[in-house]
């Protein structure tokens, strides 16, 4: 099985053949010996791969996996090959009618929309400001767009993940 | 066998401050009584306490800050005193009081003494009274230019022009020569008049590139009042700390003999008994000039315990108890260096907003010099109810650079999945050259760290490993579903036969 795998913006190809029950993993068509194991009752994975060892907390994410390692997050996209092919043949019907969902990263209470319906906003600018233990958190726009609806009024309270603004 | 202060302390707080002051109690033999919202029922706190009693839910209006209730229990425990930790009721001299009024003892200082430190104004007076520094020019209201321009000359520029019903930097102007205050004034009071409806302003000495210190002081009923040196906590996120360190770098002998000096004064000019600190602004040429007395146990407290082997909730309790310090100023020796990083559940990515979760895995850093004040474990929640405080890990070392590489060691030690951490920021600030040159102020982050410093540097091959993992996951998650070609048994089991066995072949 062919994969694609991206961290932190680099595309990795990863191979895994279990074919003769052997397990063979390549990486960017080599072979590379790693030697890999779970924790008990974990997400925990011990591995060790060019007698370097390191130790992954991994958990799988909406979309991807984010492993956990020395204090940072790292999401991990990893898509098969096969539905790479796939995804992309479906993606050039769809780009037409994009538009992004800006959800509450956590529950909170809105204080106020910092912009309008039809706003155009650039990536960075705060789009929403929500208040949670007591401070207030400005959610920022993670794209440039315009605001095409806004899904939640002023002293609302919101769930995480809640659907705040979308933008086009 | 000594007698005991008390037998019995409620503690009204939760998280890590109410596992510090167990820890203590414990230690002593006083039976410790926590009190807890449905949130918190396996909380740490709860879990580590001798007794346990249930408040109302969460909103902290009707749980941890219900003094009536909070009174009620510490009535049925049988509890003698009152350790209020630090926030929640902690600078409130009216729970003081009622607890006073109850028969029962307030491990702080005085209902009075809180209540006059509590006030700015009354606060600065009092100190102006003792002979402590302020910061020149606050009590002398502006009417109009050539008063504004005498005051602005004695006080020395820049200075900042300040709204009376000031905030959130509206009518605020830095003035930094004579002839820009006529305009600056202007400008300074109609903005104050759109938005307070108040124009009156003040003008204040403005200090650059500020750094916070304070000096921890415990007194106790005796008359006797003790400081335990400087705590530097220049590195601030939202005007709030995150790291703290003793001693600073930049106090010398002399300069912490004057400041601890000032601040028993002060301490002594309210009334002090028990623990508190007394914070100072310090400029560039090291002058300090007093901001406000913390009556409390202060967050960053370890640091000072650490340097000097005191431990200052149990003298906080013997104090309250009507015992005297077990120590006087020539006791107190200072050892080392220790530095404390506070682990807040925020994204130090994302302007470090909240990060709200459950706690997946934790695995709190060991070793020498480490010390960690939890108030969470495993499967522990952070919720948007309190403060998003995890823990403080605190490093100690025989110098400042022993410390720093120690904190960095534990902070990669530091294991908490589950939420987004301020971890990865203090490896940043632990690998920033300024902070290692201890060329600190409040402005740390502003001046000092850029955007990708907190993403860190990624060692390659652990990107390789990790991108190996994940696909091997998905080929197990997927493969368990579908294909035949798979056997998620192998790979959950790992490959370490597997390997083994190939090595030998190949021999």
């Amino acid at each position: 099985m062919k994969y694609s795998s991206t961290i932190a913006n680099q595309i990795f190809e990863v191979t895994i053949d279990n074919t003769e029950r052997k397990l063979r993993v390549l990486l960017d068509n080599k072979e590379v010996p790693v030697e890999f194991i779970r924790r008990p009752a974990s997400n925990s994975y011990v591995v060790v791969m060019e007698n370097r060892t390191f130790e992954f907390e991994i958990v799988r994410d909406e979309e991807a996996y984010v492993v956990h390692y020395q204090g940072r997050d790292y999401p991990c996209r990893v898509e098969d090959q096969r539905l790479i092919k796939l995804k992309n043949a479906i993606r050039q019907e769809v780009t037409q009618s994009e538009h992004l969902e800006i959800r509450s990263p956590m529950p909170g209470l809105v204080v106020a929309a910092e912009v309008a319906v039809g706003e155009k906003v650039r990536s960075g600018q705060g789009l929403i400001i929500i208040e949670a233990m007591k401070m207030e958190n400005e959610i920022k726009s993670p794209a440039d767009g315009v605001v095409r609806e806004i899904k939640v009024k002023t002293s609302e309270a919101v769930e995480m993940n809640q659907t705040l603004i979308i933008l086009e | 066998m000594t007698q005991l202060p008390f037998k019995k302390i409620l503690i009204a707080n939760r998280g890590e401050i109410a596992v510090r002051v167990i820890r203590a109690c414990r230690e002593m033999g006083i039976a410790s009584v926590a009190i807890y919202t449905e949130i918190d029922r396996t909380a740490l706190h709860v879990r580590m306490a001798d007794e346990a009693y249930a408040l109302d839910p969460e909103p902290s209006a009707d749980s941890y800050l219900a003094m009536g209730k909070i009174l009620n229990i510490a009535a049925r425990s049988g509890a003698e005193a009152v350790h209020p930790g630090y926030g929640f009721l902690a600078e409130n001299g009216d729970f003081a009081a009622q607890v006073n009024e109850r028969g029962l003892v307030f491990i702080g200082p005085s209902p009075d003494t809180i209540s006059l430190l509590g006030d700015k104004m009354a606060a600065r007076t009092c100190m102006i009274k003792a002979g402590v520094p302020v910061v020149p020019g606050l009590e002398q209201r502006v009417t109009d230019i050539d008063a504004a321009l005498k005051n602005a000359g004695k006080i020395g520029y820049p200075v900042l022009i300040k709204a009376a019903a000031g905030g959130g930097g509206k009518g605020m102007r830095l003035v930094h020569r004579a002839d820009e205050m006529e305009k600056s004034i202007q400008m300074a009071m109609s903005e104050a008049r759109s938005a307070f409806g108040d124009d009156r302003i003040y003008i204040e000495k403005y200090i650059a590139r500020p750094r916070h210190i304070e000096i921890q002081v415990i007194a106790d009923a005796q008359g006797n009042t003790v400081h335990l040196g400087e705590r530097e906590c220049s590195i601030q996120r939202r005007h709030q700390k995150v790291i703290e360190e003793s001693p600073s770098p930049v106090v010398d002998d002399d300069l912490r003999k004057k400041m601890g000096e000032t601040a028993v004064a002060a301490a002594k000019a309210a009334n002090y008994v028990n623990a508190g600190t007394v914070e100072f602004l310090v400029d560039e040429e090291m002058n300090y000039y007093f901001l406000e007395v913390n009556t409390r146990l202060q967050v960053e407290h370890p640091v000072t315990e650490m340097v000097t082997g005191y431990d200052l909730v149990k003298e906080q309790i013997n104090v309250a108890s009507g015992l005297p310090l077990s120590f006087s100023q020539e006791d107190i020796a200072w050892n080392g260096h220790a530095i404390e990083c506070r682990i807040y559940a925020e994204d130090p990515e994302n302007n470090f907003m909240p990060s709200i979760g459950t706690i997946g895995s934790y695995v709190e850093p060991q070793g020498p010099g480490i010390r960690v004040d939890s108030g969470q474990d495993l499967g522990g929640e952070v919720s948007i109810f309190y403060d998003p405080l995890i823990s403080k890990l605190v490093a100690w070392g025989r110098d400042r650079n022993e410390a720093v590489s120690r904190m960095r060691r534990a902070l990669n030690e530091y294991r908490i999945s589950g939420l987004k951490t301020v971890i990865p920021f203090h490896k940043a600030v632990m690998d920033n050259a300024d902070f290692n040159r201890g060329a600190i102020s409040t402005h740390f982050i502003a001046d000092s760290m850029a955007a990708e410093d907190i993403a860190g540097d990624v060692d390659p091959l652990a990107l390789k490993a990790m991108s190996i993992m994940t696909c091997l996951m998905d080929y197990k998650n997927k493969g368990a579903a579908s294909s035949s070609e798979t056997r998620a048994t192998e790979i959950e089991r790992g490959m370490w036969k597997y390997c083994g066995r190939r090595k030998s072949i190949g021999r």
